[in-house]
């Protein structure tokens, strides 16, 4: 209840407004600025607050590739869907993932042809259910950022139940944003980090984006407040030409990170090139389970090739333009005609974390002051 | 690609080899690199742009692209690296570049000639400006270059159209700037001896004619240029680049052309 109270200043009205103001202010000798953020959780919390109504129409927030499950490569649901048709094996995954279309099906569609797959909550649950079935086999499979791995990353340093296996599509966010800056014609001026990741890595991981690109990057929390504190100190950055790392988020990052889960991180996990979905294979961006626990790896140990090519997105699908910050849900053809929550067609409009489910949902954050006003803030 | 940087008597001469005359990513940067270098030479007044033998250049690389797991990032990518080298040739100011179409050019490759200040085709090649068979709009500062040196209306035919022309016939539309030799070692001493010509007689005054010229040329090109790579990008996302690309590259042909030959003259 107390910290539900302390939440309370980060969604005060007359602090919204007053960041509005200082916003307009300081952005207003800058012409155009274009911002990316790459959370799924920001463009939610920034769409369900009408965080944009709050800005000067010169400034852009567009939403970049933040979302885990969107993000997820097919060729790894693939492999998950061919391990739930194999007897005695289950695949646990996190709710949002099952509904993802992939090459020829989902998880959903698995399960309901006669594949085994069961939702999950966290990775403890997965260790709990295998060691109540200690006689079937299990395959925890893992989607995320920085701070779902350390989670992972934790279960198996501590020991998990020998009929339990990852299967393992984590990604690492920060190598991403060269290739955005590619995209973008480095077109983009500043970055809002997400803040939760960056409780996990702190700030250094993206030094590269002040050293290569002498562009500021703030890590952003995630309530009304955090959120238009982030924009602020980007646009002030961005004014005084400092092309820093910043920290917009101190109740929850520091400058170095979680030395421990990253050292859990390190001690478990290596690097390697990895798929984004529809997106492009991006180096140094997936976790690779280390030689030491390949025992455990899904990859490894279990036959998890499917049967068929994968297919990244099926024809007309315009998620991964949207992913990368090139197209707005409302620029897809499909999107709220063919393309519903209940009904996806991309991976985009599966999870709440994505930006074409999130405007289906809240709109792309324009919505009236009144509403707002009386509803969230 | 091999890349080959040589002088000799007041001129830099730039050759280039590419499979098929293609350039990719990593050879547009080095490219780009040797031609930086060669542009800092206080010694030369001239750079000859070779290209390759059989083919001066046909523009990026699509077999890389079409690998790729998206081609559209690495098509980008590969198209701006080769903007990047258009627009330094073309802001290049303390020499003359020469353009020695030793083969046949296409798309980008056509643009990379067009950018140098004086261009010389071998007889008997063919130049292929239009990128619209490969389901392309088209960049490297086409819609600059080609109304600037040959009108609106020729520009229109030659990129809606999208048929080869002769050497001859670019000549005439004032592409090139002269047909020369067909045989090869001619063709090259008659380009060397006209850069040596140029280098060593009245260079400052053809550098300050070139200033004044394109001046007007490159004035406000930027959003041009951001409008071609805004359609590049759209069409790379298109159905139609991939199913050019797919029958370019994994059968070998380039899409039918509707009446093909028809701009396509004999020389004479």
């Amino acid at each position: 209840m107390g910290e539900h109270a302390n939440l309370e200043k980060y969604k005060n009205a007359e602090y919204v407004a007053h960041l509005s103001k200082a916003i307009k202010a300081v952005s207003a000798s800058l012409g155009t600025v274009k911002l990316m953020h790459v959370c799924g959780t920001h463009e939610h919390e920034i769409a369900r607050h009408g965080i944009r109504q709050f800005l000067p129409p010169t400034i852009q927030i567009i939403p970049g590739p933040g979302c885990p499950v969107c993000i997820c490569p097919v060729e790894s649901i693939d492999q998950a869907i061919t391990l739930a048709y194999q007897p005695n094996t289950t695949v646990l995954t996190f709710g949002d993932m099952v509904r993802v279309p992939a090459s020829h099906e989902s998880l959903e569609d698995a399960r309901r042809n006669g594949g085994s797959v069961k939702m999950v909550y966290s990775a403890l649950d997965a260790v709990n259910l295998a060691r109540e079935n200690p006689n079937s086999t299990f395959v925890f499979f893992s989607i995320g950022f920085e701070t779902t791995v350390v989670g992972i990353a934790g279960m198996i340093k501590t020991g998990i139940p020998k009929n339990l296996y990852v299967l393992l599509a984590n990604r690492y966010m920060p190598p991403v944003l060269k290739l955005l800056m590619d995209v973008h014609d480095e077109s983009i001026q500043g970055f809002l980090l997400a803040g939760h990741a960056a409780t996990i890595t702190g700030l250094h991981a993206y030094d590269f984006m002040e050293d290569e690109f002498q562009l500021p990057c703030v890590a952003t929390g995630f309530e009304p407040v955090d959120i238009l504190l982030g924009i602020f100190e980007c646009l002030k950055l961005i004014k005084n030409k400092e092309p820093r790392i910043v920290n917009a988020y101190p109740r929850a990052v520091n400058e170095h990170g979680n030395t421990v889960a990253l050292q859990l991180i390190e001690d478990v996990f290596e690097r390697k090139p990895g798929i984004w979905r529809g997106i492009d294979i991006v180096d140094d961006s997936a976790f690779r389970i280390k030689e030491e626990y390949s025992f455990l790896d899904a990859e490894k140990q279990l036959d998890c090739t499917p049967p068929y090519p994968p297919r990244s997105h099926p024809p007309g699908c315009d998620c991964h333009r949207i992913m990368l910050g090139e197209l707005l849900p409302t620029n897809c053809k499909m999107f709220t005609k063919t393309c519903t929550p209940s009904n996806p067609y991309g991976p985009c409009m599966v999870s709440p974390e994505g930006t074409c489910h999130t405007w289906f949902k809240h709109g792309s954050g324009k919505i009236s002051l009144t509403h707002t006003a009386a509803h969230t803030i | 690609m091999e890349i080959v940087y040589k002088t000799k008597n007041q001129v830099g001469h730039l050759e280039f080899h590419g499979y098929n005359g293609a350039m990719d990513l990593e050879h547009c940067t080095h490219f780009l690199q040797t031609y930086e270098e060669a542009a800092e030479t206080p010694e030369t007044r001239i750079i000859v742009l070779w290209g390759g033998v059989d083919f001066f250049s046909n523009g990026i690389d699509l077999n890389p692209i079409h690998l790729r797991y998206n081609p559209v990032i690495l098509a980008y990518k590969n198209l701006k690296a080769l903007n990047k080298i258009v627009k330094r040739v073309l802001e290049t100011k303390n020499k003359l570049v020469i353009a020695a179409l030793r083969g046949s050019a296409a798309a980008g490759g056509v643009m990379l000639a067009l950018a140098a200040d004086l261009r010389y085709g071998r007889k008997g090649i063919v130049l292929n400006p239009s990128y619209v068979n490969m389901g392309l709009s088209g960049s490297e500062y086409w819609s600059i270059l080609l109304p600037s040196m040959i009108g609106y209306g020729h520009t229109q035919k030659l990129i809606y159209e999208a048929n080869p022309i002769s050497c001859r016939k670019a000549v005439e539309l004032g592409m090139l700037h002269d047909q020369l030799d067909m045989e090869q070692n001619r063709f090259c001493q008659q380009v060397r001896e006209k850069a040596e010509y140029f280098a060593r007689f009245n260079i400052e005054a053809r550098l300050a004619a070139k200033e004044v010229l394109n001046k007007r040329l490159l004035y406000s090109m930027e959003d041009q240029v951001k409008l071609e790579l805004q359609r590049m990008k759209d069409c790379c996302n298109h159905a139609e680049f991939q199913q050019a690309r797919t029958q370019f590259v994994e059968k070998g042909t380039e899409p039918p052309q509707l009446f093909p030959g028809i701009a396509l003259e004999k020389d004479r």
